[in-house]
């Protein structure tokens, strides 16, 4: 039988089964007190009835040091899910978090009379 | 939950519970927003395993709070009116009206609402909108009229 729960001066660790707590990585740890849990800052539902807009901005309520995790899916009318962003940012621009808010921005600038165009967001904040 | 909403009602906003009183804070004092809390549940008498009251010391019953009331939203079928969520009232409609050329049928309306058909659209100031057979064809018809809810009615006309 391995070891799986380990607690010394550099905290507490416990490993999946099988896994050996001494020499587990990270992926095979199940707790790991240094591990940052982020908690959820707000979630929402934000529907653009206009074609007129562009973008718009969600604030949280509080300015960022590092960045937020977020996660946007975005949805058509009668066409479903048509994109979605899992992460700290978006490279691409569409769905982006700035110190104090989240811009999301519509994907479908070509398909901009379809609305109502619907956001359902998250934000998770690593220092609550 | 926070709910942001346009002048008529409309809601495009709505955040969820548990609001961060820091995200609250972003929001209190804003025009066309409002605020739902969770409210506590059914307050229940308790019992002892013969089904007798329990008493407190002062001999009041003993009652405990049971689940809690947590407000729910849906951008699409509700709607805010003075400062209360309410559902968007529906009207009753056939959802298919088949005719033969010739003749005609009558449906009750929200008074001032619009009737869309292939594009054109059509004022029905009276509340009764009334559906010709002039010649075979098949086609949709949307009724808008804010705060209720979109209605569309399939036509078919036959020949006679």
């Amino acid at each position: 039988m391995v070891n799986r729960v380990l607690l010394d001066t550099n905290g507490l660790k416990v490993s999946a089964i099988g896994k050996d707590v001494f020499t587990a990585s990270n992926a095979d740890l199940l707790l790991n007190s240094n591990f940052i849990t982020p908690n959820l800052l707000i979630s929402g539902t934000y529907t653009v009835t206009s074609t007129r807009i562009t973008y718009v901005y969600i604030p949280f309520g509080k300015r960022f040091t590092k960045a937020p995790m977020f996660a946007v899916q975005q949805y058509l009318p009668g066409t479903g899910q048509i994109d979605e962003f899992y992460g700290s940012y978006d490279s691409r621009g569409r769905f982006v978090t700035v110190p104090s808010r989240i811009k999301l921005q519509p994907t479908f600038m070509e398909l901009r009379t379809l609305v109502p165009c619907t956001f359902i967001y998250k934000v998770w904040d690593y220092s609550l | 939950m926070i709910i942001q909403h346009d002048a008529d009602g409309r809601i495009y906003h709505v955040v969820n519970d548990p609001v961060h009183p820091l995200v609250a804070q972003q929001y209190h004092g804003q025009p066309n927003t409002i605020f739902l809390s969770p409210m506590p549940g059914e307050v229940e008498p308790l019992y002892d395993e013969k089904g007798n009251p329990l008493l407190d010391q002062f001999g009041e019953p003993l009652t405990q709070v049971v689940g809690a009331f947590v407000p729910v939203c849906d951008i699409m079928s509700d709607y805010v009116e003075n400062g209360k969520l309410k559902k968007r009232p529906i009207f009753i409609h056939p959802p298919e009206i088949e005719l033969a050329v010739g003749e005609s049928v009558v449906i009750d309306v929200p008074a001032g609402a619009t009737a869309m058909v292939d594009d054109q659209s059509y004022t029905i100031d009276d509340g009764v909108l009334e559906i010709v057979g002039e010649m075979p064809a098949e086609y949709e018809v949307t009724v808008t009229k804010w705060p209720y809810m979109e209605a569309k009615i399939q036509v078919v006309i036959h020949e006679a």
